[in-house]
């Protein structure tokens, strides 16, 4: 079994046994509820603190102040020895409680509350054991036990003796409560305000408990001085007086109650954050922005470690000095395989969770990791985007290369190859050559020719000289010419446009019109070529019959990829009964 | 060709040593005199600005760059209108080149494709037709005009025989040309003719040069 469930039991226990022997005792009821209610709240809001925060203290020291609660029931209880007991340790459930609310939740003490603590501890530990030790009938306190039984314990019965110690500790430990809650004040006053939503309960309840403590021990104090209480009223204000000092407890387990879960709440920002990170993305500060509105500290500072050139730059890429830990200012340091990555300058005050912290650094981690995955991501992206927009010019060029190859080259040989067939023929002719052999030739030359048109076509084919001597619009026209479905051109374009562009757009009509004469049926087709917003806009259609896609054949997606390494889009629309449109938007570059 | 010469002269430009030598003997054997050789676009210009020719047989391209050869032949219409005739000799069947060419007017101009070395006397009869004021239009090249046509209603409302007289007419034959060639009357040729103008609704050229343009405009409607 846990520590937090064996101490529940414990404490539940206790109280129980407390509760039976206050009704033993024929204690009055109302009281014996009361205390018993107050005593439980302080258990109820410790298990709860305890199992929602294990890493907080507050949930134990909350289960501790049950026992010291109903330790302190005793005192009136009439019971020789237990009285005398309870009597003595009362009270100590205030020490726990305003050590808790000092630290809470969890903050190092400083010297001076440490100081206070240590005073306020030694005083109440003095006046118990002068409690214990010294008096006979235990109790000076007016209210509490009139026909107390008597002390056991007490050694060395001293009634003066008793009288000053519990005039100098008490005197103390009012001065002590009063300083608490000056402190508390003080602690308020100083929180940054994300601080200040979490301690606002706890510092609440707090001040007014410390209050109400100081004023108790003041009452006390008056009593044993001048034998009248602190404020004299009437009864019916000494009840209310009462019920006021047990209200002001009551607010207690409620206050660290509400501080745990808000606590627990604060963790909200990491999960703010990544909303953040993921809006407005674009702007280079948002992560310190982000940050600045998560944890509502408008102090916050980002730097990020420039692997490369080995600095420290801000978010705007600019070179920034390293951020130094400072009065108030603290440092997180992101770190990736032990070389830095990121620094934050926050409020120190945000060390007092370090939960918050932890996620608030992993979801920043994971963002700087984010954001230079996809800056990688988009270069090596341009990169494959330019190295195919070069591969793809230099197969265009290549092609364009073996076309005049063809021309100049062979084209011409055949050409003086053919010409001297001529002379060879007439020459056969003038000497009288029998006529098989002239028909021979003749046979040779038509052949020759055919070849030599063939290859026009091949060299055509491989890359059309129009398009590179004279643009787009009459190698278009030479498409739209030989198409066996009619069409109809609107060709509306200002001059010519840069090569990739022109030869793309070109083959965007020449598949498009291929398609058209093969698959389509179509009876008539549209070819449009024009300008809108700096794109060619390049558009065949049919009245056929639909049905291709892009993924349809490789012709279309040859094409499609020629298109995109421009930056452009190829579509195909099918409208079934409608006819097909294809359709690239080529940025004119 | 000038009243009073009987043998024309010819200028023939072309970047490869072969056409040039080939495109030379075969028009000196068709009668013409070839008064010299030029080996790229600017050679040719100055070339003419010296000594004018009655006819430039240019290839289609010459350095420096790839359309030089055409841009000089522009240039030459352009300078000296009806003295310098002008015959572009080209290895693309694309007709926009012929068309452009013929843009400034059909007289005195031809567009063959290199291929018509190889039949001396197609190319003699091309630069014959081109050097008296006519024109001459490669029958491939018509045949790629025809083509674009074929889809249309108008052109399959012409018999065959009127289709090849269509596309004669549009290579930029005469009658007597067309009549010869078809091997028919001349007289035949003529009614051909008129009925092609009446079923195609062209109105008829008063002259052959204008009637090349008619029918190359029709078949390069672009509607």
């Amino acid at each position: 079994m846990s520590a937090r469930v064996v101490s529940g039991v414990a404490a539940l226990v206790f109280a129980i046994v407390t509760a039976m022997v206050g009704v033993g005792q024929g204690a009055p009821l109302r009281f014996l509820l009361l205390d018993a209610i107050l005593g439980l709240s302080f258990l109820v809001a410790g298990m709860l603190a305890w199992r929602r925060r294990p890493d907080v203290r507050t949930g134990p020291a909350l289960t501790l102040c049950v026992g010291l609660w109903f330790l302190g029931s005793y005192g009136p209880a009439g019971i020789e020895g237990l009285s005398s007991l309870g009597f003595s340790f009362e009270q100590y459930y205030d020490l726990v409680l305003a050590y808790l609310v000092l630290t809470f939740p969890q903050r190092r003490l400083e010297r001076l509350p440490r100081l206070l603590l240590v005073v306020l501890a030694a005083n109440l530990v003095l006046r118990s054991f002068a409690r214990l030790l010294l008096y006979d009938p235990p109790t000076f306190d007016p209210i509490g036990c009139s026909a107390c039984p008597s002390n056991p314990f007490a050694v060395w019965p001293n009634a003066a003796l008793s009288q000053s110690v519990e005039v100098v500790t008490g005197t103390v430990i009012v001065a002590a409560y009063v300083l608490i809650v000056g402190l508390v004040i003080l602690r308020w006053g100083n929180a940054p305000s994300p601080s200040r939503r979490i301690l606002r309960p706890v510092l609440l309840a707090g001040g007014v408990a410390a209050f109400a403590a100081a004023y108790q021990n003041a009452n006390l104090l008056t009593e044993i001085v001048f034998q009248r209480p602190l404020l004299a009223v009437e009864d019916l204000w000494i009840e209310i007086e009462a019920w006021l000092l047990f209200g002001a407890r009551a607010l207690i387990p409620l206050g660290f109650l509400a501080g745990v879960f808000l606590l627990r709440a604060a963790h909200g920002p990491a999960a703010r954050l990544a909303v953040e990170f993921g809006t407005d993305r674009d702007r280079p500060e948002h992560i310190e922005s982000a940050l600045r509105q998560a944890l509502a500290d408008p102090s916050i500072e980002v730097r990020h470690w420039d692997a490369e050139l080995n600095r420290w730059t801000d978010e705007q890429g600019d070179p920034a000095q390293a951020l130094q830990e400072a009065d108030g200012r603290s440092v997180l340091l992101l770190e990736r395989h032990g070389s830095p990555v990121a620094a934050v300058v926050h409020d120190a005050v945000l060390l007092e969770d370090p939960g918050l912290l932890a996620s608030v650094g992993a979801v920043l981690r994971l963002s700087i990791d984010n954001d230079r995955l996809s800056a990688q991501v988009q270069r090596q992206l341009e990169e494959v985007h330019a190295s195919r927009a070069r591969i793809l010019a230099a197969a265009d060029e290549e092609r364009r290369g073996i076309e005049r190859d063809l021309h100049d080259g062979a084209q011409h040989r055949l050409l003086g190859i053919s010409m001297s067939l001529q002379d060879v023929r007439s020459q056969a002719a003038s000497i009288g050559a029998p006529d098989v052999l002239l028909d021979r030739l003749e046979l040779v030359a038509v052949e020759l020719r055919e070849a030599m048109r063939e290859m026009r076509e091949l060299a055509r084919g491989i890359h059309p000289a129009v398009l590179t001597n004279e643009g787009l619009e009459p190698a278009v026209r030479t498409l739209a010419r030989r198409c066996t479905v009619p069409v109809d051109l609107g060709i509306d374009l200002n001059g010519r446009l840069p090569a990739p562009v022109e030869t793309t757009a070109y083959y965007v009509v020449a598949e498009g019109l291929t398609n058209v004469a093969r698959h389509s049926r179509a009876t008539r087709s549209r070819v449009q070529l024009g300008l809108e917003n700096g794109f060619l806009v390049v558009e065949v259609s049919d009245d056929g019959s639909g049905g291709a896609s892009p993924g349809n054949g490789s012709g279309l997606r040859g094409l499609s990829d020629r298109v995109a390494a421009l930056d452009g889009v190829l579509t195909v629309t099918s409208r079934g009964s409608g006819g097909t449109c294809l359709r690239a938007e080529i940025p004119r570059l | 060709m000038p009243a009073g010469r009987d043998t024309p002269t010819v200028i023939v430009a072309d970047d490869s040593a072969v056409v040039r030598e080939g495109v030379t003997r075969i028009l000196a054997s068709g009668g013409f005199e070839v008064t010299g050789q030029a080996r790229s676009a600017d050679e040719l210009l100055e070339m003419v600005a010296q000594d004018p020719p009655d006819l430039a047989v240019v290839d289609i391209r010459m350095p420096p760059s790839h359309n030089a050869g055409l841009l000089a032949a522009e240039r030459i219409r352009e300078r000296y209108g009806q003295q310098v005739r002008v015959l572009v000799l080209s290895q693309y069947l694309e007709p926009d080149y012929a068309l452009r060419l013929l843009g400034a007017g059909v007289d005195g101009v031809g567009y063959l494709l290199k291929d018509r070395i190889a039949e001396s006397s197609e190319l003699i009869d091309g630069a014959r037709r081109v050097v008296q004021g006519g024109s001459a239009i490669d029958p491939d090249v018509v045949a790629e005009l025809v083509r674009n046509a074929r889809a249309t209603d108008q052109l399959s409302r012409l018999a065959p025989r009127e289709r090849e007289v269509l596309a004669a007419m549009a290579e930029g034959r005469s009658n007597r040309s067309i009549a010869e060639r078809l091997h028919l009357a001349i007289k035949t040729v003529e009614g051909l003719t008129a009925m092609i103008f009446d079923k195609l609704d062209l109105k008829p050229g008063p002259d052959d040069n204008r009637r090349v343009l008619a029918v190359l405009a029709y078949l390069d409607r672009r509607d």
